[in-house]
């Protein structure tokens, strides 16, 4: 297999945490990513075995800890931060995989970075990035806001992990570069990068 | 430091422990924390600060909040800046006074002010051009005087305002008593509060009154943190818009705030008294005069009078006694006062007092042409029809303090749509508020400081109570939360002087010190026809100054009406509009987010050198290494003899699927694709609903029901959108996904480019026979997954590779290992211009506007004969019998050693403009300038001769040609046609 490179590689490359950080920030772009289209998809993930909350822009984390995020009735995103859970098999080739149901090539279209860290400090960091309200009191686990991030659109999903508190951002893989900049130098600035974990 | 400063219980909110020093003038002063700049100088007896802005007459602290232009200093680099908004900080760069050709007690300026008689309201649209060619010498002049304060565009520029978008259920603005009653009133219900206050300090005009006033202040605002609301101080509040949409400015952020509902808590301003000479320093209002005592310990003069239209005076005065100031004298303009005042009285028993009396005129002595501050004041009888009665002689002061009555801060409730009726006592009336804005305190009528905290808590209630009656996001009603609400307290019964304009026949009694506006010039605009509010505004600029109307739009409403035999609230003040104070374009601008778009391979372009251009927000290799035109002439080169690499994964890209896929794309593009075959490419034309050229690109068939489809860089957005669309309205069964950012693409062209793919490696046969031009392939190439599209833009051999946009590094890398023995050379953008404009080959955009049809571009070969029906089609067919005015054509440069005309250039004939230029290179190849222009449609084609006007308007002789200019017969597409099919196992 090619070597395959993350779009957000330059922005992590460019910065360094530092002692009192309060954010991890994380590029999971090369992790396997999958997305599904058509008035059938959400029907044809469930048939794969995939059980979720349907309701557009809900969150669901599955047993085996892929994140299915359903951004429509008609459209949905798988994401496998463990690398080893199961994605449906949406074949290589782009063609449709049943009436209704059109795989979506997120794998290398979609980048996917992960931020946590205190809600004291994600609050005031993420009122600087959207414009919608993602407090961590309101923006509750399992949330989604199709939004924009730095002023571009973006998708902002809350799926905590152990009790941490967790925002997935994800989005279009040529905006990567700059995305990744604003938010690292965002969370620096309102609290400093404690960890960074760029993709592996 | 001079003898200024007054011992506790004065000066609360200083920190005598520490001094900080700035610079004024090029002289250093030192101040306290907790002073502002003008505050520490009127601590250092500086009383001149600025100049007025028409007669350059000298000013200095009037209001001390922001209403008024007399503080406005230089920080530096930065102009405009109130000094008495600025807190003074360690580091402040030297601050000057602005609007003064020398020191700014002594400006030679001041001469203006024996002009005043030739510069009445609205002298400027009479004067400066006449006789004729007049102006070109006065604008030269206005141009270096007018304004105020400097920019230099030189100075690095400042650090950006960061912009958060904060969501709450209670918003408030004013952090005084009435404002943190209420934020803690709606927090104790159950609401999420933000209490916005301009000044850094919260207390409002509790700081500027004895500490027993508000015993409970400081135990209040402690509170405000435990009870979790969230303090913006520091932060105008700028406008209020619908929806409960809020905005609000401090030094290093804008605060973008979404409430359920808004409190407006902003108080009242003090108005002026309009008398002779009212604006020289040592004349201030009496909340000033508080403020400095209370706040900064600064004991205004040493000897006051004190002149006022309401109750409140009597307050500034009982505290200037208690302070040690002599108080010569104290004026009511009424004929009583109020009850309010007997307290005051009680303690300024020893003072003598006068009802029905006014300020006639202020004194000065010495300063000659220059000016100089107070020395005395001469009152006189008034009456409440403001008629002048007996002058007194001269009383010697240093101070004095007038009060002309209040008026609400209303702005932002006029922002919101709310109604500002005149009214004699209140200045004016709110009224008509949207629901879910809400107003608390003194804006509202209740002025009596011991009603400030109760009216709070009332509307802080209410507010929360209506906010968490809305169902949240969580579904869940928090009603029940809410406790009961207390009673609100009545309006304050008050009374004020209706009219405190006090004539003088030598005139300069000012009703906008801003912008150096008289009584007279008010009336005179009357009398040019001016007689509107909003007219008499925008003849006089009355209130458009730095003030913005806040101590001059009431008073100047007054005296239009006594002009015009009316009362007040028949005209109605001007319309209220955002921002609130002056807002700095560097807010505006907000975070340093600059969205930009990069290829998968952008790190390999910087790599190799590659000057980068900006289109739309893709970043893009222009060419690769230093020198330009040798790097575009060698990357030219490298394509016409071997092989180039260019990076066109901007292009648009989308998956069209499903069994509607290519009746879809039939209707919506106006070439034919249904009966394209698997496996083949044709060129794509997309047209808007007038017949106009949109985009273009390619469509590939990769199976029945599956068309990959690329289009121009700049329209991808706006195709993916248009397709979208016209599906929700014809509801076929197709799915159209934007890919543009999945796949990163290649364009491998050359005569050696087949060489170079096989190199790579590649499971397709790539033979003539068996991938012939136009094909459309998916397979692997050096072990990607790819989709090979057989296609020239510039004219060669060549394919278009797309794979997986994570793969694009590996792609582009295998590439130029594989071609390196074959000559393989990166090519940027500028090249591939060049050798597309060879061929010509049309650029969307360039080539075409808004307004192309398809004839004029030389496309009308791709739009289908046989369809019934394609997006456009109407509009074409319109303007197809129409006829056309303009074609696109070839053309080349009599002189092949000329420079090409820059785009745009017109092509003139006879004295007329008949066309441009759209495209024009120099092309080794063809031996000099070949271009594209728009030319008169009835011209003959090629080897007429024209002229391109140049820049520097010298014609620049051409002809037309036919294109292509290059290769016309295509041969180069292929150059080994009889290349065998590859034998696979």
């Amino acid at each position: 297999m090619s070597a395959r490179r993350s779009p957000a590689t330059d922005a992590f490359a460019a910065v360094t945490s530092t002692a009192g950080g309060v954010f991890t920030v994380a590029d999971l772009s090369l992790k396997p990513k999958a997305g599904v289209k058509g008035r059938a998809c959400l029907d044809w993930l469930a048939a794969q075995g995939l059980s979720f909350d349907h309701t557009p822009n809900r969150a669901t984390r599955l047993a085996d800890g892929a994140i299915v995020l359903v951004l429509a009735s008609n459209e949905a995103v798988l994401l496998d931060p463990t690398g080893s859970a199961r994605l449906p098999d949406t074949g290589p080739l782009g063609r449709p995989l049943a009436p209704g149901v059109y795989p979506v090539p997120r794998g290398p279209g979609l980048y996917w970075l992960t931020v946590s860290g205190p809600a004291a400090a994600l609050d005031p960091a993420f009122s600087r990035l959207a414009a919608v309200d993602l407090r961590t009191s309101r923006f509750t686990d399992g949330s989604i806001a199709q939004t924009q991030v730095a002023r571009v659109s973006a998708t902002v999903a809350r799926v905590d992990d152990g009790g941490a508190v967790v925002y997935h951002l994800v989005g279009d893989a040529a905006l990567a570069d700059h995305v990744a900049h604003s938010v690292l130098a965002v969370l620096a600035q309102e609290g400093g990068l404690a960890r960074l974990a760029p993709a592996a | 430091m001079t003898d200024t400063r007054l011992p506790a219980p004065f000066g609360r909110g200083i920190d005598r422990t520490r001094t900080i020093a700035f610079s004024f003038e090029g002289k250093t002063y030192t101040g306290h924390p907790g002073d502002t700049v003008a505050t520490a100088l009127a601590a250092n007896g500086v009383r001149v600060i600025s100049r007025s802005f028409k007669y350059r007459r000298p000013r200095g602290l009037f209001s001390l909040g922001g209403f008024d232009a007399n503080t406005l200093v230089q920080v530096g680099p930065e102009p405009n800046v109130p000094a008495d908004r600025l807190p003074l900080v360690e580091g402040l760069p030297p601050i000057s006074p602005q609007n003064t050709d020398g020191p700014v007690a002594r400006d030679p300026g001041a001469v203006m002010g024996l002009f005043s008689r030739f510069l009445p309201v609205g002298f400027y649209y009479r004067t400066f051009f006449r006789p004729l060619g007049a102006w070109a010498r006065f604008e030269k002049i206005i141009r270096t005087r007018a304004g105020l304060g400097r920019i230099d565009p030189k100075s690095p520029p400042p650090p950006h305002v960061r912009t958060r978008h904060l969501f709450c259920d209670v918003a408030i603005v004013g952090g005084g008593p009435t404002g943190i009653a209420a934020a803690l009133a709606a927090a104790s219900n159950g609401a999420d509060v933000i209490l916005v206050e301009a000044e850094p300090v919260l207390g409002g005009f509790a700081r500027a009154m004895p500490a027993d006033a508000f015993p409970t202040l400081a135990a209040d605002i402690a509170h405000l943190d435990a009870a979790n609301i969230r303090v913006l101080s520091g932060a105008v509040a700028q406008g209020l818009f619908s929806d409960g949409f809020l905005t609000a400015e401090s030094r290093t952020d804008l605060f973008k705030i979404r409430s359920s509902t808004v409190v407006l808590a902003t108080g009242v301003a003090e108005q002026p008294i309009v008398f002779r000479n009212n604006d020289l320093p040592g004349v201030m209002t009496a909340g000033t005069v508080r403020r400095l005592l209370h706040v900064h310990g600064i004991r205004p003069g040493t000897r006051a009078v004190v002149c006022t239209a309401d109750d409140s005076g009597w307050d500034a005065a009982a505290d200037l006694r208690a302070a040690g100031v002599t108080v010569e004298m104290v004026a009511d303009l009424r004929a009583a006062a109020g009850e309010a005042t007997a307290t005051a009285r009680a303690a300024l028993s020893a003072v003598p007092f006068r009802f029905s009396t006014a300020p006639y005129e202020a004194l000065s002595q010495g300063g000659g042409l220059y000016g100089a501050p107070l020395s005395a004041v001469r009152l006189c009888g008034f009456d409440a029809n403001a008629t002048v009665g007996t002058v007194t002689e001269p009383i010697a002061c240093d101070l004095l303090v007038v009060s002309g009555g209040s008026a609400p801060m209303a702005q932002l409730a006029a922002h919101a749509g709310a109604r500002l009726t005149p009214d004699p006592d209140r200045g004016f009336v709110i009224s008509d508020l949207r629901s879910q804005i809400f107003l608390a305190g003194s804006v509202d009528g209740r002025t009596a400081p011991d009603t400030a905290t109760a009216d709070g808590a009332h509307v802080g209630a209410i507010a929360a109570k209506s906010a968490l009656a809305a169902v949240p996001p969580t579904g869940t009603v928090r009603d029940g939360a809410v406790k009961a609400v207390p009673d609100r307290p009545p309006v304050t019964a008050r009374t004020a002087h209706p009219f405190p304009v006090v004539r003088h026949p030598a005139g300069k009694a000012f009703v906008d010190t801003d912008e150096d506006l008289v009584i007279e010039d008010v009336e005179n605009a009357v009398e040019d026809g001016f007689a509107h509010p909003e007219l008499l505004k925008r003849w006089s600029t009355l209130g458009m100054g730095p003030g913005q109307g806040r101590q001059t739009t009431l008073m100047g409403l007054r005296i239009l009406a006594a002009k015009r035999g009316m009362a007040p609230a028949a005209l109605g003040p001007t319309t209220v509009r955002p921002p609130f104070t002056g807002e700095r374009f560097q807010a505006l601008a907000g975070e340093g987010f600059h969205p930009h778009r990069t290829s998968p391979m952008h790190h390999r372009h910087e790599a190799l050198g590659a000057q980068q251009m900006v289109a739309g927000l893709w970043h893009r290799p222009a060419w690769y290494g230093p020198d330009r035109d040798k790097a575009i002439a060698e990357e030219v080169a490298a394509v016409r003899g071997a092989c180039g690499l260019i990076d066109v994964s901007t292009l648009g890209k989308l998956e069209v699927r499903g069994p509607d896929a290519a009746r879809f794309l039939d209707r919506a593009y106006a070439g034919a694709h249904t009966a394209q075959p698997v496996g083949r490419c044709r060129y794509a034309l997309l047209l808007d609903v007038g017949g106009n050229v949109g985009d273009d690109g390619v469509v590939a068939r990769l199976a029945d029901d599956h068309f990959y489809v690329t289009g121009t860089t700049g329209q991808s957005d706006a195709t993916y959108r248009l397709l979208v669309w016209l599906n929700a309205n014809w509801g076929l069964d197709v799915d159209i996904t934007a890919v543009t950012g999945a796949y990163a693409a290649v364009s491998l062209a050359g005569p050696r480019a087949r060489r170079v793919l096989r190199a790579a490696g590649t499971d397709l046969d790539l033979s003539p026979a068996n991938f012939p031009h136009l094909g459309a392939r998916e397979g692997t190439v050096a072990g990607i997954p790819a989709r090979l599209l057989r296609v020239g833009f510039v004219g060669e051999l060549g394919w278009e590779i797309h794979v997986p946009a994570d793969q694009g590094t590996a792609l582009w890398d295998a590439l130029v290992i594989a071609g390196r023995a074959e000559g393989i050379r990166p090519a940027g953008v500028e090249a591939q211009r060049i050798l597309r404009l060879e061929k010509g080959h049309v650029i969307v955009g360039q080539d075409t506007d808004g307004l192309t049809h398809p004839d004029e571009a030389g496309l009308g070969w791709a739009v289908a004969k046989k369809k019934p029906f394609y997006w456009g089609k109407a509009a074409v067919d319109f303007r197809r019998a129409e006829g056309l005015r303009h074609i696109l054509f070839g053309f080349r440069l009599k002189d092949p050693a000329a420079a090409p005309p820059p785009e745009s250039c017109l092509v003139v004939e006879d004295g007329r403009d008949v066309g441009r230029v759209t495209s024009a290179a120099t092309s080794v190849a063809c031996g000099g300038v070949v271009g594209l222009a728009t030319l008169p449609a009835d011209w003959p084609k090629a080897g007429r001769a024209f002229s391109i006007r140049l820049p520097d308007g010298t014609l620049s002789p051409a002809e037309m040609i036919a294109m292509p200019a290059y290769d016309p017969d295509g041969a180069r597409l292929e150059p080994e046609p009889a290349e065998a099919p590859e034998a696979k196992p």
